[in-house]
């Protein structure tokens, strides 16, 4: 079944956003919605129907960035980060995803910071790794591009540890290039199956320092694959050894 | 990598405003990029004397140089190199998006293994060195643009009621994603009677939106002249950024000649005239 994308317009994202605390019950509410609130456009873009996004466990982001990215694959990277299709995403197509995932329990001092990372873009970081859907949809995208024959295997490394995504995806010189990204991968998913010290947290945030390190030094957009992955490992290799 | 003249390198790096090569070297680069239907089309091209450090590598093409495109908005990142001193690029439309960086290098293709020259500062306490390949050896400074799709200004405002505001004041604060105006009840009621006026319009954006743009990008070229930079996190910096790219005028801190004035009647595109018409029809009605 085929759909359209829909989002918000711009003036429906700025009074939502402008709103939070008097709209706080419809944030929490199952039963209330913001349709009336907005104005929902309709692009010309095809999606495969709506989200449904019923998992809302850390352990499910897995799945449910492959789910978000096969419906919306056909976002370009431009479109894929504008804050109206995201805000629309989180206030209407996947509200309840939302709601559950990331403000449930929320203390009264800090819901209303929550809510404004999660429902919407209040900077250009928030895209990869704050808001609700959008941070599915790029590493739906990301894992399409470093393993696009098996991107669950991808996912299933990268979200070994909620710190490992940070570490990775919270340094834009490391996400957005896919070559590094591409590296860090295999190396990581080495260590996944022969286990051999690198994803403990001291080495691999010590392998991490030290790439950043050295990309101050050299242009590593600028080394064949081969030079990249043999600088990932040598370092990998120090990070390792200096920990035992 | 953010060029910095004040870098300290392990090796030495051309650049301009730094003596790591002494005799006052450094290489220029300029950019024009295309901006049609299908896509973006860029020239590069690098400006490197003869004698200058360096070139006998390029020459050998044991070093080349190198331009990094990245647009943070939408994660795309691309290496372009070449061993000629002018090349050019392409970018299909979609894949860019806010603001890009155009950064320009001169890199090492290969290791390279005692590397010298009599221009080396002395400071270095050597006069010769091996590079790994990829490693940097000129920067320059990086060039922003910024592609957006067309934005209307009027969306980045937005209207709020405060009640310690006066029925005959306004202000606004510049501190979030949207230009927040302040104003009293009354004073919203009467601006909502304006919009739904035909061509009411054109009264709010030159009576109210008008002079905080004027006073806006005074304030934007004070933030770049202070030295605090301007905000590019706050989605109404960036629209700014991409109506005054879009109408090629003068970006805040750039050395084009300004006139705020002027450049805040061209960003609201047309709504002077449409004032003067709804303005003649008050006046003739009366």
């Amino acid at each position: 079944m085929t759909d359209t994308v829909y989002y918000l317009s711009e003036n429906s994202v700025a009074t939502l956003l402008s709103n939070i605390e008097k709209n706080k019950d419809c944030y929490f509410s199952t039963i209330k919605s913001f349709t009336d609130m907005v104005k929902i456009k309709k692009s010309s873009i095809s999606c495969t129907g709506s989200l449904s996004l019923t998992s809302y466990a850390p352990e499910d982001d897995k799945e449910n960035a492959l789910k978000v990215y096969e419906n919306l694959k056909n976002l370009s990277p431009k479109q894929a980060s504008d804050e109206r299709v995201w805000a629309y995403m989180t206030h209407i197509e996947a509200k309840d995803y939302t709601y559950n995932r990331w403000i449930k329990g929320s203390s009264e001092e800090d819901v209303k910071r929550r809510i404004a990372s999660r429902y919407f873009l209040p900077d250009i970081r928030s895209l990869k790794s704050r808001n609700a859907i959008s941070r599915l949809w790029w590493l739906g995208h990301a894992a399409h591009k470093v393993t696009p024959d098996a991107p669950n295997e991808f996912l299933e490394v990268m979200l070994l540890e909620q710190d490992i995504f940070a570490s990775v995806f919270e340094r834009p010189t490391m996400e957005t290039n896919i070559g590094i990204l591409t590296c860090i991968y295999k190396r990581l998913r080495e260590s996944f199956e022969k286990g051999d010290g690198l994803l403990k947290r001291e080495a691999y945030r010590e392998w991490l320092k030290r790439l950043n390190f050295e990309g101050g030094v050299r242009l590593l957009d600028a080394l064949s694959p081969e030079q990249l992955q043999q600088l990932v490992n040598d370092l990998a290799k120090n990070a390792i050894e200096k920990m035992n | 990598m953010q060029y910095n003249s004040n870098k300290v390198f392990p090796h030495p790096v051309l650049r301009r405003d730094n003596d790591d090569y002494q005799g006052g070297y450094d290489f220029q680069f300029t950019l024009e990029s295309q901006s049609k239907k299908d896509g973006i089309h860029f020239t590069f091209e690098f400006d490197l004397s003869e004698d200058a450090p360096l070139v006998e590598l390029i020459k050998k093409e044991q070093a080349c140089y190198a331009v990094l495109i990245k647009s943070i908005e939408t994660g795309f990142r691309h290496l372009e190199s070449g061993f000629d001193n002018q090349f050019a690029y392409f970018v299909e439309e979609g894949i860019l998006g806010g603001k890009i960086t155009i950064s320009p290098y001169i890199v090492s293709c290969v290791d390279i293994k005692g590397f010298s020259s009599p221009l080396i500062h002395p400071e270095f306490g050597k006069k010769s060195f091996d590079f790994a390949s990829g490693t940097v050896l000129a920067i320059d400074e990086e060039k922003n643009l910024y592609v957006t799709s067309k934005v209307h200004l009027g969306s980045v405002f937005e209207i709020e009621v405060d009640n310690a505001m006066g029925d005959d004041e306004y202000r606004y604060d510049r501190d979030y994603n949207h230009i927040i105006i302040s104003v009293s009840k009354s004073f919203l009621d009467k601006l909502k009677l304006m919009r739904s006026a035909p061509k009411g319009d054109a009264l709010l954006m030159q009576g109210i939106y008008f002079p905080i743009i004027v006073s806006l990008l005074h304030e934007l070229d004070a933030d770049e002249k202070d030295g605090d930079g301007i905000d590019e996190e706050l989605k109404w910096v960036r629209a700014f950024c991409a109506k005054l790219e879009e109408q090629n005028l003068a970006l805040p801190g750039s050395d084009k000649e300004k006139n705020r004035l002027s450049d805040a009647q061209k960003l609201l595109e047309g709504s002077l005239q449409e004032f003067l018409t709804v303005t003649d029809k008050i006046i003739n009605d009366d």
